[in-house]
């Protein structure tokens, strides 16, 4: 009995320990509020800036490994170390370290967007405002609602953005003569082809949701803009999933089931499987049919009733043990020759968040002239299409309710 | 002395981690520590078990480990019964079932998406040969309601070990004299099955048994790739609920690890005491 009452005692204490151990918390960071960005650069250089990122694509680890590291290197004599990690490895690796008290963080710098923000935001884990500090920012237009705003909450410089995207439908075009440009053809559509259309249970999947659910209270004369309005959610939620429950048979799967990720997904459209796949970002198209994984005959555009357009940005962690360097390199990554390569859809395809008309001139042709995207809709075609992206409590809710009153309502 | 040292030691490696991790997800699912935390609350406790859907994956999960044990068990049985002669002593055959022992089971579920799914390798050949005309019209073996891809990719995962256990066992405890024996003695060949083959190496393998159900109970990657959204294996749940989009289901995440363990822990408790009691172990 009695080693087991010190076995326990044991146990408590060590777990005491381990927990109280990290509330001493020291400041090693340094405050930078006052140091001008010469200083800045000084200090960055032979450091090492560690930046957790999605390292699911190709053509985006490419662009880092073979662009960005060595040009930081070479420019900034800055060792960029990469560390893969989606945005919910993101937050909990800062949740983690924030409940463990540690004094630095592992990461520097991180790729974030959206709700990733939003939850970082709540748990106070981003270092800020210091946007104002990159040179290069006077090329962004910080006004530009699509800027300013991720998922309703003001950037306020707490995040620097660093792309900008369209959510696009990808179709085969050889199987889909006359793509659907709204829900009523849509409908018609699915039920016309079935087996064919799905809707798939990730991040994207519910941008498509968000796209819609605006639609809806859009051609009600209303919108989704501002914070989380739950009269408004209840209302064209109904109606969404009204909608999708009356077509769903048709579906993959007959409705049943559904992809749990976008890769599953685009794995389906490219074996023939489905007719339709999208994507968060608008050029994705020309990117998968260059690797040879989508058909030659893909296409992509954007529904008239609307898609979300959301920027994605870069970082810093409350407790980076290295804020210079990482602002060093998120002020290279934002400058016109880093946007220039990662905007060519040979490269990535993403979208600049310069301002083109605040480039100066040979900076603005380079843009302008770029070899045109093939198979993907252009830019200034799609924007006036452009839904802004809803409070982030709209996507949480139509994730639990995808699941309550579609997935499981069979 | 150097007894109490080694327990301890075997303590402090194994067991303190695992209560400490424990500990930590039952104060985070009470609201006592988590960042977001507010206070001491059960709101968590009682949200989890009012949830249809919670249940609804605990009996799944039940049932997909009965049946995937059930068919890693019988069929390696039933093959010894027959073919133990052959199966001794083969070099090749040694060497090649080990083979499936090394796929991660995440390789294993790629492998099965890759042959029974819609447009998967059985797909192309029945489209070949004109028995389907395009991918809907192949029986849904992956992602299905029934968990069919999970199951198989379990037999495959668990068969060729439990063949090897139960080859082992067999040689073992001498069983070919045994049935000799009881054959002799008037019994039937099904009654030497039921009777002497059956109940001894069950006997045996039984902790093995136990270890792969919990094994298959907790699976993640398999049902991942080749389950549905819904009803959805225990680990993929609890994983969604602490990964996905809503921070505040964290808490109900950790409270339905604490619970999982806790039904572990007593089931085996009480598995192996039986069992003991039994065996006069």
């Amino acid at each position: 009995m009695k080693r087991i009452q010190s076995i326990c005692l044991f146990l408590i204490t060590a777990f005491l320990v381990s927990s109280c151990g990290g509330n001493e918390e020291k400041a090693s960071q340094s405050d930078l509020s006052a140091t001008s960005w010469e200083e800045i650069k000084a200090q960055a250089a032979g450091t090492t800036v560690n930046f957790m990122m999605w390292q699911g694509d190709p053509f985006i680890n490419r662009y880092m490994q073979d662009f960005v590291v060595p040009q930081v290197k070479e420019l900034y004599n800055i060792e960029l170390n990469l560390l893969n990690g989606q945005g919910n490895q993101v937050v909990s690796t800062v949740i983690t370290e924030l409940e463990a008290g540690k004094s630095q963080s592992e990461l520097d710098m991180c790729w974030i967007n959206g709700e990733t923000f939003y939850q970082l935001r709540q748990v106070n884990g981003l270092y800020g405002p210091f946007t104002d500090k990159l040179p290069n920012t006077q090329y962004v237009d910080f006004e530009n609602p699509f800027i300013k705003y991720d998922f309703q909450q003001e950037v306020s410089g707490y995040e620097c953005p660093w792309g900008n995207v369209q959510l696009a439908i990808i179709y085969d075009s050889k199987r889909v003569n006359d793509p659907p440009k709204d829900l009523d053809m849509l409908a018609k559509w699915v039920k016309a082809h079935p087996g064919q259309f799905t809707i798939e249970n990730g991040f994207t999947g519910m941008t498509l949701l968000k796209s819609w659910l605006i639609a809806m209270a859009q051609a009600a004369g209303d919108d989704l803009n501002g914070d989380f309005d739950e009269k408004k959610y209840v209302k064209y939620s109904a109606e969404l999933w009204s909608y999708i429950n009356g077509v769903k048979s048709n579906f993959w799967r007959s409705g049943n089931t559904f992809p749990a990720n976008v890769a599953q997904m685009h794995q389906l459209y490219a074996d023939g499987e489905l007719a339709f796949t999208y994507s968060n970002n608008d050029s994705e198209v020309d990117n998968k049919i260059a690797l040879g994984v989508f058909p030659e005959s893909s296409r992509s555009y954007v529904y008239e009733s609307g898609t979300i357009q959301n920027s994605h940005f870069l970082g810093i962690t409350k407790k980076a043990a290295n804020r210079e360097g990482a602002m060093t390199v998120i002020n290279f990554m934002i400058s016109p020759e880093a946007q220039l390569q990662k905007y060519d859809p040979n490269v990535w395809g993403d979208g600049t968040i310069l301002a083109i008309d605040k480039l100066p001139k040979e900076w603005k042709e380079k843009f302008e002239n770029n070899p045109a995207r093939k198979y993907a809709p252009k830019r200034s075609e799609i924007q006036q299409y452009a839904l802004m992206e809803p409070a982030a409590e709209y996507m949480i809710r139509l994730s639990e309710d995808f699941r309550k009153k579609v997935i499981e309502a069979n | 002395m150097s007894r109490k040292v080694i327990i301890g030691f075997f303590l402090v490696v194994t067991v303190l981690p695992l209560l400490a991790g424990l500990v930590y997800a039952l104060l985070y699912s009470l609201g006592l520590i988590g960042i977001l935390s507010e206070g001491f609350t059960l709101s968590y406790w009682s949200k989890i078990f009012d949830n249809q859907e919670i249940v609804k994956s605990g009996v799944y999960s039940f049932l997909i480990a009965t049946v995937s044990l059930l068919g890693a068990v019988v069929i390696p049985l039933i093959t010894v019964w027959f073919f133990h002669n052959q199966l001794e002593n083969k070099r090749l055959f040694n060497y090649l079932r080990y083979l499936p022992l090394c796929v991660p089971p995440i390789v294993m579920s790629f492998f099965i998406f890759r042959v029974f799914g819609g447009s998967g390798l059985l797909a192309r050949v029945a489209f070949q040969v004109g028995l389907i005309e395009s991918p809907a019209g192949f029986p849904e073996l992956i992602n299905d309601q029934y968990g069919i891809g999970i199951v198989i990719a379990h037999w495959l995962l668990a068969f060729p070990f439990f063949q090897l256990v139960i080859l082992e066992s067999y040689e073992r405890n001498q069983l070919g004299n045994m049935l000799q024996v009881s054959y002799n003695l008037g019994s039937s060949a099904q009654q030497a099955f039921r009777r002497v083959y059956a109940p001894i190496i069950l006997r045996q393998i039984f902790p093995t048994m136990v270890i792969f159900f919990l094994f298959f109970m907790a699976a993640y990657e398999v049902p991942l790739i080749l389950g549905v959204q819904s009803p959805r294996m225990i680990s993929v749940l609890v994983l969604d609920k602490l990964t996905k989009f809503n921070l505040a289901d964290k808490p109900e995440a950790y409270a339905l690890t604490v619970t999982y363990v806790l039904v572990v822990l007593i089931a085996v408790y009480f598995l192996f005491r039986k069992r003991n009691l039994k065996i006069g172990l």
